[in-house]
């Protein structure tokens, strides 16, 4: 077991080099100035040399290596056991200001220019987070709900009506019930700002627009678990000692039923792969929240002052390296995670039965095939 | 079990509260816009795009201003409250003036502006706009010395020591101080001398990249490279909390990607003249939101609408002219403008859209150089063939059923009325027969009449390829002039869609046949389009090169008289639009705004665009003048 975790911990930098390796190349070999708007006004060649310089684009190794040493914060341990670290101090041309560079710098980002990499994920993280959580919160509830309702009269215009509500959610892409959700409750009833962050009434459209999908998911598994576990024997036992109906769903069936629907958020393809950053992708239309994926997916007319206008955005060349490395990191991440934690020592048998469900489900990448409803326990 | 279920439950409740109630709103801002992009810095000497120096406008102030709703675009009194022009134009004298004050209270000084001159002008800034400041004496020079200075530096043995490093930064600025014209005579007197006679220069004066810095701040986040010997600036001085201007508004808050707030700057000198408290800007990425955002009352201004309904919106408020056709042609015969016809009709959403010409133009580059990158050789070298190709396209047909924006036609590259005394030529129009004619002049025929182009020997005409990249509309468009061109002149021409840096690339090489592009003008004058064709201009795309414009535009630029040189001007361009044709000019851009006109004064329809949110006044809100469209300025 230990061997196994220490192999996946030493893997876990090679497969990081890997991918800073691959992406910085593939960022390298674009053609263009990655400082330069391709349309319009270009400036004299020496001040786009400068301009290149400036962010040490002019020369791959330099960048390569520095960039990895920063981003590690290898360049940081460096200087502190150097005793460097106050260098940049005494080259100061002014007073030195309050903040300083951080031990893993992703660098400045090349389009907005006043801006670090770190100050932007920093900034953007927290609402894609809450937003993502609140998502699956809501999914929960509503699947669960629906779900329980539709199983207990399998067939009537209850669980009609749930299913086909449940199908849309599932087919329907959240950019178009996004919009429709913002026309009614945005425009129409005005109950919820159009756009912004900042408020638990800001918050909830995009999050139940994003939570749709998972929460149909959830129904149609919850209700075919519940089928399942009312028709077993220990609930008809249940409800020939004389039970009260409500008893017999909420103490007895819900607890096998439900698993199944309920552990679907760890593994469903959006919200397993930290959901709501997947998500977003769609949101960005519904909602506008100024979150992580906007930035990765960075689309809309912009004029580029005396350069007419621009229909793309920019392609920012720092930024498929922090905007790759952080998934794929993550990912990286998580695997290890994964791996290290089946191995585990668990004594609870479900709880080990849990986690190998999970890890399953984020190796396999398979959405919905090993989630399906476990036969009741007898 | 309740507990199992319960607690991630309250636990995501509780993460989720703390994220939500970490950010609370804030109160709405007296104004409220949604800019056309997202800022990309707030350094002045680095801005360059439209919402960035729209924000440096309110954070900072130049000498002087531009007076937006002025017909010829009028400088006016800014840091600067008079100053004097000597007779050979070269050499201008400002007066500051002594109430002029940073946002933290220390006075604006001459030495404020040559120090933010000289951080244009260093190579280690790389300033987009480098190129204006070398019009000033020794710009250029200063520019050079310091490049080969940094090279120097990082050969020598003092590479590497930190006190040779800022030995080579105090020599830098000595010679500043030498080589360039400029000269702080005293705190408030600032001398600056040019290169040559430069008509426009005050109108530059008040353009973004002029506007000074604040130097005890800026420095604070400056090191010097002891390797390079290079300037390193860092950008931490933008921040709300941290940054210091001397513009009428002062930054409160700015969230990536999300809003940018500001607060009336206390120390402005103009403080009195504000109308509005605070102004912010909030980011909206998808166009539609954005419409809705103004819908529903959340933004006072959507400064470019990005829909793809955009064409109906036109459509729309051309009906409601037409419900009102009587009422609207008797204003247009007394002379009112669209906004004041727009008050004046009864009350309707249409009302809110307004399409205002801009300061740029759609166009397509023909290659000129006589042989193309693979060597074949360009049938488009010929100046005929270029002219009949521009004869033969029908531009009202794309502005009308391809863009679908009633764009006006361009004849010609300049945007005609846009700049006040200059005379635009007439340009060609639409005229198959004319082309027809002009290509059998070039030596080239259609077979049989309607068959392919082909010349005497009986080669067909290369297969056109028109490059252009793969956003919006382009390709619509380049469908669209490829299916006239096969039906109007028995030509073969193919699509070549490019991503946008690919496509730049090409463009920069010369390396295609017909590339879209788009221009844009910087500052008032016929220049700022022309000098592109000018045979050495870095952005001379089409590769185009004429004795006689080159020759005409250096006597435009050596004329005193005004008027002469204007006339030059107008020459070089109808040569370029009447003979030569470096380039197909297919329309002038309009944009699209939202905003009500009865609520809200200070946005100008002035083709340039460049908006003074100061001069933004909300009308009956308690605040300012609240004085209706139609009187004083506008």
């Amino acid at each position: 077991v230990t061997n196994l975790i220490l192999r996946r911990l030493l893997q876990l930098p090679l497969i990081l080099i890997a991918i800073y390796t691959i992406t910085f190349t593939l960022a390298w070999l674009l053609p263009g100035n990655p400082l330069q708007n391709p349309e319009g006004r270009k400036p004299p060649p020496e001040v786009v040399e400068e301009m290149l310089k400036q962010y040490d684009l002019d020369n791959p190794w330099a960048f390569y290596f520095g960039y990895a040493a920063k981003a590690t914060g290898a360049h940081w341990a460096w200087n502190a056991i150097t005793g460097k670290a106050g260098d940049d101090e005494n080259m100061r041309l002014g007073e030195a200001p309050v903040s300083r560079q951080p031990i893993f710098y992703f660098g400045p980002s090349l389009s907005y220019k006043d801006w670090s990499v770190n100050e932007i994920l920093a900034s953007s993280l927290p609402i894609s987070v809450a937003l993502g959580l609140t998502a699956i919160l809501i999914a929960l509830v509503i699947g669960l709900t629906a779900g329980v309702i539709g199983s207990l009269r399998p067939g009537s215009l209850v669980d009609l009506a749930t299913l086909s509500v449940a199908l849309l959610g599932i087919s329907l892409p959240t950019f178009v019930t996004g919009t429709i959700l913002l026309m009614v409750f945005g425009v129409w009833l005005g109950l919820v700002p159009v756009a912004g962050w900042g408020s638990v009434r800001a918050v909830i459209l995009p999050a139940i627009t994003l939570s749709l999908p998972f929460a149909a998911y959830i129904a149609r598994l919850t209700r075919l678990g519940m089928i399942d576990v009312l028709g077993a024997n220990y609930i008809r036992t249940a409800r020939a000692k004389g039970l009260p109906e409500h008893r017999v769903i909420l103490k007895h069936a819900l607890k096998s039923g439900v698993p199944a629907g309920a552990q679907l958020p760890g593994s469903c393809d959006g919200v397993r792969n930290d959901g709501e950053l997947r998500g977003r992708a769609r949101l960005r239309r519904t909602r506008d929240r100024p979150a992580l994926r906007q930035w990765r997916t960075e689309q809309g007319p912009h004029a580029h002052h005396g350069r007419g206008p621009r229909v793309r955005d920019d392609a920012d060349p720092l930024q498929p390296c922090g905007r790759c490395a952080l998934p794929m990191g993550r990912s990286a991440h998580r695997d290890a995670a994964v791996d290290v934690a089946g191995t585990w020592p668990i004594t609870s048998a479900s709880a080990r039965r849990c986690v190998a469900r999970w890890a399953g489900a984020w190796r396999t990448g398979s959405p919905a095939s090993d989630c399906r409803p476990r036969r009741a326990r007898r | 079990v309740t507990v199992k279920i319960v607690a991630p439950i309250v636990f995501l409740l509780v993460l989720l509260a703390l994220s939500v109630l970490s950010d609370p709103p804030q109160p709405r801002a007296d104004f409220v816009f949604v800019n056309r992009g997202s800022i990309q810095t707030l350094d002045p000497q680095r801005m360059t795009y439209t919402q960035d120096l729209r924000i440096g406008y309110c954070l900072y102030e130049g000498l002087c201003r531009i007076d937006n709703f002025s017909p010829d675009w009028k400088p006016v009194p800014g840091v600067a409250e008079r100053w004097a022009i000597s007779d050979d134009g070269l050499t201008y004298t400002f007066h500051l003036r002594e109430d002029a004050k940073w946002s933290n209270g220390a006075p604006v000084t001459a030495h404020d502006f040559t120090y933010s001159w000289m951080r244009a002008l260093l190579p280690d800034t790389a300033a987009d706009y480098a190129e204006l400041f070398q019009l000033v004496r020794g710009g250029a020079d200063f520019f050079r010395w310091r490049q080969e200075a940094l090279a120097r530096f990082a050969e020598s043995e003092g590479s590497g020591d930190p006190a040779a490093a800022r030995a080579l930064w105090e020599e830098t600025e000595r010679t500043f101080a030498e080589m360039v014209g400029l000269r702080v005579i005293d705190d408030l007197t600032l001398e600056v001398r040019l290169e040559a006679r430069t008509p426009y220069f005050l109108e530059l004066c008040a353009f973004g990249g002029f506007q000074p810095v604040y130097r005890p701040l800026v420095e604070q986040y400056v090191t010097i490279n002891p390797e390079s010997g290079r300037l390193n600036q860092t950008h931490g001085w933008t921040k709300p909390g941290v940054h210091i201007g001397n513009g009428p508004f002062t930054l409160s808050e700015w969230r990536f990607k999300r809003d940018m707030r500001m607060e009336a700057n206390p120390h402005y000198w103009n403080r009195d003249a504000l109308n509005i408290d605070s102004l912010a800007s909030i980011e909206i990425d998808d166009p539609n939101t954005a419409v809705l955002a103004f819908q529903t009352g959340a933004v006072d201004w959507l400064s470019s609408v990005g829909v793809d309904y955009k064409a109906d919106m036109i459509a729309a408020k051309m009906a409601f002219y037409d419900e009102h056709r009587e009422a609207v042609d008797a204003m247009e015969t007394d002379g009112l403008k669209p906004l004041q016809i727009d008050n004046a009709l009864p009350d309707d959403p249409r009302k809110n859209i307004h399409a205002f010409a801009a300061f740029g133009t759609y166009f397509y580059n023909f290659m000129c150089a006589p042989t193309l990158q693979d060597g074949r050789e360009n049938p488009f070298h010929d100046a005929r063939v270029r002219r009949a190709f521009a004869l033969a396209t029908d531009k009202q047909r794309i502005v009308r059923s391809v863009t679908r924006l009633h764009e006006p036609v361009a004849r010609t590259f300049i945007p005609p009325g846009s700049l006040p005394g200059y005379e635009s030529p007439k340009g060609l129009g639409f005229d198959v027969g004319a082309a027809i004619t002009l290509l059998a002049e070039a030596g080239w025929r259609r077979k049989g009449g309607d068959g392919p182009l082909e010349n005497g020997a009986g080669e067909p005409f290369i297969v056109i390829e028109i490059l252009y990249n793969t956003d919006g509309h382009h390709e619509d468009i380049a469908t669209d002039i490829k299916n006239q061109w096969e039906a109007l002149l028995g030509v073969e021409v193919e699509l070549r869609a490019k991503e946008v840096k690919v496509y730049g690339d090409d463009l920069d090489n010369h390396n295609f046949i017909i590339g879209r592009g788009s221009w844009y003008g910087d500052y008032g004058d016929p220049t700022t389009f022309l000098d592109k064709f000018r045979t050495t201009n870095g952005n001379n795309d089409a590769a185009f090169s004429s004795e006689r414009f080159d020759q005409l535009m250096e006597e435009a630029r050596l004329e005193t008289d005004r008027e002469r040189r204007m006339s030059l001007l107008s020459d070089a361009e109808r040569l370029a639009m009447e003979e030569e044709l470096p380039i197909l000019p297919l329309y002038h851009y309009v944009e699209i705004y939202l905003f009500d006109a009865g609520k809200l004064t200070g946005i100008t329809d002035h083709p340039r665009q460049s908006h003074y949110l100061y001069r933004i006044d909300v009308l009956d809100d308690g605040q300012g003048r609240d004085e209706p469209l139609g009187s004083a300025l506008q």
